[in-house]
């Protein structure tokens, strides 16, 4: 994983765009911010900016000024009061607000104060939130909604993001057929292509369709090579099996490079990487739980990094289990399941089908080291899709 | 007032998309439970108190291991909500 992670190269180039369309885009530079926040002393409530020296219980004040949010202060007269709003600046002066309900108008302009206040009540001191130079977001963030506010709370009207990723799927051999075609014998439909586009399209990266490759090397190399030149990534299923006769494998040793991986995990056999021209390669297995098992494991966070994201590992939880599992696997195994209302991990039934609903009907991967039996109460990590996925 | 302990709330899948919240600290009282914690963000209106009003749907893990609602929260806790996603 960590030699497939140093493989994503440099980060990609950058782009300036504007912040408010930022949503989901991954920051190339650190922001600092370039102002306070607040940029002054403002009222946190309605009510009047005092000097707190000035107020005991039952103090009478003139109200000298009123000061909506979005005016200009004037410095505070002594032995006065200032009508503020929310979010209206302080006058030079004042150190305090009391809130309207503590107080008391008595109709010829002046104040009644219920009660003393301490200095800073109820004040939004400037650069309370943010000072000038602070770091606001790091490089390699994946841009929220509450980050796209919080760059228009500093006043950025553009950032500088990475570009995004393009990314082509193709999908492999002779006995794949469309959805809306008729089946033959021996065919079945190509349910990995669209699935696969779907997980990179959900990531936010441009997805290229490559269509389905047929059993063939002079045109595999080619369409391989025309993929390379247009885009950063390359994604295949199927194909690159050990010692299979196999046209993918001989296209990319042929138009780049190729190594072939026996993972040790399960499902996930067989896994490659290599580059063909400028697009680095890879390859997932033809089985497609096998597949969507590799792309959320290995290929997703492969394509955060070579997004630009800082944070790619897939996160997980420890959890109890709620079944006994003598039997042991030579392989990391990964099994679909979720967790019951008594927060212990429940498997899927079908673990060896090769069929999607088990991962349709399942919350999550749940992790068995290798050689392990696993007893009730042990604790897995298990990898919730919603943490997977994020 | 007692010094507050420091913990940092992560949220997952549907509840970040709906608060556009990803990650957030949190100064919170010594003792608080998880269930404290999650009725309070609940009050903050209905991006949050949809997805964590039932705690049977949306879990809690604190440093990566599921707990219970009334687990104690201490200070440097990473606690995450993270929604049941079925199918990836």
């Amino acid at each position: 994983m960590d030699w497939l992670l140093a493989q994503s190269g440099p980060p990609p180039q950058a782009q300036q765009i504007p912040a408010a369309a930022a949503l989901g885009r991954i920051l190339a530079k650190t922001i600092t911010s370039p102002l306070a926040v607040p940029a002054f002393d403002n009222a946190q409530m309605d009510g009047f900016a005092v000097r707190s020296s000035d107020i005991q219980p039952g103090a009478v004040l003139s109200v000298s000024q009123r000061i909506p949010a979005g005016a200009v202060a004037e410095p505070l007269l002594p032995q006065t009061a200032a009508r503020v709003f929310t979010g209206a600046p302080m006058p030079a002066g004042a150190d305090a607000v009391v809130m309207q309900e503590d107080t008391e108008a008595l109709g010829d302009g002046r104040v009644r104060f219920h009660q003393a206040v301490a200095s800073g009540q109820f004040v939004r001191p400037a650069g309370g939130d943010l000072q000038v130079g602070q770091v606001v977001l790091p490089a390699g963030r994946r841009l929220s909604a509450a980050d796209v506010g919080l760059l228009a709370s500093i006043g950025l009207a553009e950032v500088s993001v990475c570009t995004t990723l393009r990314v082509g799927v193709f999908s492999s051999g002779n006995e794949l057929r469309q959805p809306g075609e008729p089946l033959g014998e021996g065919q079945i439909y190509d349910s990995n292509r669209p699935m696969i586009m779907s997980l990179v399209r959900g990531m936010g990266l441009a997805v290229e369709d490559l269509g389905s490759l047929p059993d063939c090397l002079e045109t595999t190399r080619r369409r391989l090579s025309e993929g390379g030149q247009q885009c950063d990534v390359l994604l295949t299923c199927g194909g690159v099996s050990v010692g299979e006769e196999d046209h993918i494998k001989s296209a990319v040793t042929a138009e780049g490079t190729l190594d072939l991986w026996k993972i040790a995990i399960k499902p996930g056999k067989p896994f490659a990487f290599g580059r063909v021209g400028r697009a680095a390669f890879l390859g997932m297995p033809g089985n497609p739980v096998s597949a969507w098992v590799t792309f959320v494991l290995l290929v997703r966070p492969f394509l955060l990094k070579a997004s630009g994201q800082a944070d790619v590992s897939p996160r997980a939880v420890w959890v109890p289990a709620a079944f006994d599992k003598p039997t042991t696997d030579a392989r990391q195994e990964f099994l679909r399941a979720s967790i019951d209302s008594s927060g212990h991990a429940v498997l899927h039934p079908r673990q060896n089908s090769q069929i999607l609903s088990s991962i349709s009907e399942s919350e999550g991967l749940l992790e068995v080291p290798m050689n392990s039996p696993v007893a009730r109460g042990d604790r897995l990590r298990f990898f919730p899709f919603s943490m997977l996925l994020a | 007032m007692s010094a507050s302990i420091d913990v940092t709330l992560r949220l997952f899948a549907g509840l970040r998309e709906s608060t556009g919240v990803e990650q957030e600290r949190l100064a919170l009282p010594p003792g608080t439970q998880v269930a404290q914690v999650r009725s309070q963000l609940a009050d903050r209106g209905e991006a949050w108190s949809r997805g964590l009003r039932d705690a049977q749907r949306t879990r809690a893990a604190v440093n990566h291991q599921l707990v219970d609602e009334r687990h104690e929260l201490r200070t440097g806790d990473e606690l995450a909500f993270f929604p049941p996603v079925t199918g990836g």
